[in-house]
């Protein structure tokens, strides 16, 4: 069924109209927004340090002075799980960034060039996926020595190959789209082809996946944190305020609980916006 | 015995209301062939989707009647509709792949079909389903009978789909672009196949189409849409040889076959109007050779729903 | 300008093999509309493919001006920009993502420096663009935001930035309204007068054969099974296959003296 639109109403943004459909995604933003802001904001105006051991006032219920508590060395949790943020949250998209970027270009070329270039890619992808994600990460880091650093390269790589796979899907559908057909009939290069049609076309579901990864990967490092192969104490990561925390749910249960309840928040809002994201873009969706 | 009156069909959309379909008025007599002809978003399909109530979500019916033997098919049930569709009314769409099951074989296809209809032993069923391949010309039924929707060709596929179609059998077909898919040979065979079915059963067709020349053809009468409205009804034989509405004198004109080879050919200028924010008087007067003050201040009617051949142009009624 | 001989293309998967077109011979001569008409499956399209370079034939040769197209399994364009095509769907053959500015350039991106700047200035495209029916404002615009008519003429625009001589026009209206079609039509013809272009038109579309193309190949199952003048073998087919694809064409036949429909 079509319907003839004059091209001027089309000027009007439909992406914007999706978006305030999509009440969900908004429920997402806000969550991080806020998350954002307080990670923000509240260090400048905390009268805590985060990393100043305060034994007197160690395993603190919540209360008016500190909302969330006190740790085993007297330290404000919720100063503790806010600068926490910035780092879980800032890494999180560090390395889904990367990996996306390294992914896309990868499986772009792997899938529009295809033959031999495209088995070996496909070949050393099938090999990482064969793992189980966190097994592989926990190996690399191990193998790398366990600092954050380690950490945030042991979980690019182990992302890659999901947006190998994804690029390289996307390309092999596009090679076969007239619009690249006829790109080829004119006679231009094959690199110009993927960078002018196949990565803008094969963006989207690319950006989608990236955004619903942030909260796994926020996930991948608070277990590695956990595990003891992330970030270092005293560093404020949630992984590593969870698992120190967890060993005292028993006693003070609000140690683990309120840094487990931001991840859960918090990956939980990226997975809102992802799939809110993803109508946004899927051209199918369009109403 | 299918009669539409003043319907008008919007859709919500993120740009704001379209109004798809306005004022139509429609009547189908019983062993008639009656053709909708129009261009893209003329409105033709969405006539077909309201009468068998496959109108999307965002489309809002708000004002008319589909009447079908006198009962109202907009006040149904769904349950009651869905009952209607293939019992009384078959339908044939563009691609015949969207209404086959892929991965039954056709006869059982046939089979479930005439079983729900017709009261009839199993063996009695098998031999309809036969029967049926027959009546749509498939030479070895037998055969064909045993095979999965994925190996015939586009233009046995569309045959099966009539034969499903007719199965029940129904009094009423609407076929909307059943050709359009097809090559030209197959084309002018399927048209044969509409057109006999009708002669000898008495179904009556609404037949949808862009194809002018597929509507000489096989069409009693025509209806010539545009923009969401009927511009010019009459019958065919009128309507094509002595056409009132400049919009259907243009269409003819715009035909390759109109002219010589040397000639240019008489296109329409422009585009369709938007339906978002339709012209105040007539929808075709932007494009119009012959538009008038007139034109695109009032809006033109037609007299009824009637089978007078007429059109909703002021040009006719200025010189009537 | 092109001489096609002795070409052929299979395809083979596995023990099976489909034979697209079988030994084809062809000339199509310089300044003309060449139609080749046939059913869906007729291999009318992977004729023109293998002209534009879109696949690869099984044997023949396909030259132009003299020069071979295939060098073994390699395409070999003669000179960047020298042959275009349209192709039938303008919703699919134009990227979504890309400013009609942009992909009406594109093709220029083939050429030298030299050659891109000098085809390229803006002056030349706006005369390009108003020559085919778009105003500048469209140039920043994307093809979703165009009829199907409109993304015709900028698929039209494209091919014709390079100053091509020969042209494949690959069902080039068939997705198109009648009133479109028309316009559409007319444009193509007048191109090709103004340019003296040479066209490859391939349609199913009887009606648009006989208006376009002053020669006609008919093509069934990969032959060519008649191929001369239009109007003779519009009038006089001689194989019987053509003589069903005419008879099959329902028409409304005009006739001026009675005002009465033949129906055919």
């Amino acid at each position: 069924m079509q319907i003839n639109y004059s091209s001027k109403t089309l000027k009007s943004n439909p992406i914007w109209y999706k978006l305030k459909q999509n009440k969900m995604t908004w429920v997402g933003i806000i969550i991080l927004a806020l998350i954002v802001l307080f990670s923000v904001i509240v260090p400048l105006f905390s009268p805590f340090d985060p990393n100043k051991i305060d034994l007197v006032n160690k395993f603190q219920p919540p209360s008016s002075q500190h909302w969330f508590g006190t740790d085993e060395v007297g330290r404000d949790i919720f100063t503790r799980i806010l600068y926490g943020a910035r780092l879980s949250l800032g890494v999180g998209i560090l390395i889904i960034v990367i990996a996306a970027a390294i992914g896309i270009v990868i499986g772009t070329i792997s899938g529009y060039i295809g033959g031999i270039v495209d088995t070996i890619i496909m070949r050393f992808v099938d090999m990482i996926l064969a793992f189980p994600n966190l097994i592989l990460a926990m190996a690399l880091a191990a193998v790398l020595g366990p600092n954050l650093q380690n950490a945030m390269i042991a979980i690019a790589i182990v992302k890659i190959p999901v947006y190998i796979r994804l690029a390289r899907g996307e390309a092999m559908l596009l090679k076969e789209k007239l619009f690249v057909k006829s790109a080829e009939t004119f006679g231009i290069n094959k690199g110009l082809i993927i960078i002018k049609h196949i990565i803008p076309n094969a963006i989207s579901p690319v950006i989608i996946q990236a955004t619903l990864d942030v909260g796994d990967t926020i996930l991948l490092i608070a277990t590695l944190g956990f595990l003891g192969l992330g970030a270092q104490p005293p560093t404020p990561e949630w992984g590593a305020m969870i698992s120190i925390g967890w060993t005292y749910l028993l006693t003070y249960w609000w140690y683990p609980v309120f840094p487990g309840l931001f991840l859960f928040l918090s990956s939980g809002a990226l997975n809102l916006i992802g799939d809110g994201i993803r109508d946004v873009l899927d051209p199918k969706s369009a109403r | 015995m299918l009669e539409i009156k003043n319907l008008h069909v919007d859709f919500e959309g993120m740009r704001g209301k379209t109004e798809a379909l306005k004022n139509m008025n429609l009547s189908l007599n019983r062993g008639e062939i009656l053709g909708i002809v129009g261009e893209s978003g003329s409105g033709k399909s969405i006539t077909a989707l309201s009468i068998l109530g496959l109108l999307e979500e965002n489309a809002i019916i708000s004002k008319g009647r589909i009447l079908y033997n006198g009962d109202n098919l907009l006040e149904l049930s769904k349950k009651n509709i869905q009952a209607l569709r293939g019992k009384e009314i078959g339908m044939v769409f563009q691609e015949p792949m969207t209404a086959l099951q892929p991965t039954m074989r056709i006869g059982k296809q046939l089979f479930n079909v005439i079983k729900q209809h017709r009261n009839l032993s199993s063996k009695e069923t098998k031999e309809a389903v036969l029967h049926a391949l027959r009546d749509v010309h498939i030479d070895n039924p037998e055969l064909v009978a045993k095979k999965y929707p994925f190996e015939l060709s586009g233009g046995m596929r569309q045959r099966i789909v009539i034969a499903l179609a007719m199965a029940a059998p129904p009094n009423l077909l609407i076929a909307d672009e059943p050709t359009t898919a097809l090559d030209v040979t197959i084309q002018y065979e399927i048209i044969n196949l509409i057109k006999e079915l009708n002669e000898k059963r008495g179904t009556s067709v609404l037949l949808i189409t862009h194809d002018l020349g597929v509507v000489a053809n096989v069409c009693d009468r025509i209806l010539v849409m545009y923009a969401g409205e009927v511009v010019e009804s009459g019958n065919t034989k009128d309507v094509l040889s002595h056409p009132i509405h400049p919009y259907t004198k243009s269409l003819l004109n715009a035909l390759p076959d109109s002219v010589e080879p040397h000639e240019p050919l008489q296109a329409i200028e422009g585009e369709p109007p938007n339906l978002l924010k339709r012209p105040k008087g007539c929808a075709f007067s932007e494009r119009c050779h012959f538009v008038m003050d007139i034109c695109k201040e009032e809006h033109p009617e037609l007299k009824d729903g009637g089978s007078s051949h007429q059109a909703s142009c002021w040009l006719e009624k200025v010189i009537v | 300008m092109i001489e096609i001989s002795q070409l052929e293309k299979i395809y083979s998967t596995g023990k099976d093999c489909m034979i697209a077109v079988k030994t084809t011979n062809l000339t199509i001569i310089e300044g003309e509309i060449l139609g080749i008409v046939g059913e869906s499956g007729s291999g009318k399209s992977t004729l023109g493919k293998m002209i534009i370079g879109l696949e690869r034939p099984s044997n023949g040769s396909i030259t132009y001006k003299g020069h071979p197209l295939w060098n073994k399994k390699k395409y070999n364009r003669v000179e960047a920009g020298e042959i275009q095509t349209v192709f039938q769907d303008p919703q699919s053959s134009l990227d979504p993502r890309m400013s009609v500015k942009d992909i009406i350039l594109e093709p220029l991106l083939a050429l030298s420096k030299v050659e891109r700047k000098e085809k390229g200035n803006r002056e030349r495209l706006l005369q390009l663009i108003k020559r085919v029916g778009l105003k500048e404002e469209h140039l920043d615009r994307y093809p979703h935001e165009f009829s199907g008519g409109q993304r015709q003429r900028i698929a039209i625009a494209r091919a014709l930035i390079t100053d091509p001589s020969f042209i494949v026009l690959d069902e080039p209206t068939s997705a198109l309204d009648v009133s479109v079609q028309a316009q559409v039509l007319n444009l193509l013809k007048e191109l090709q007068k103004e340019r003296n272009l040479t066209y490859l038109f391939i349609s199913h579309n009887m009606s648009v054969i006989r208006y376009m193309c002053q020669r006609v190949a008919v093509m069934f199952k990969g032959e060519i099974v008649e191929v001369g003048d239009t109007k003779e073998i519009f009038e006089h087919p001689e194989h019987p296959y053509t003589q069903k694809l005419l008879s099959s064409v329902l028409t409304i036949q005009n006739d001026t003296d009675t005002q009465s429909i033949i129906l055919k």
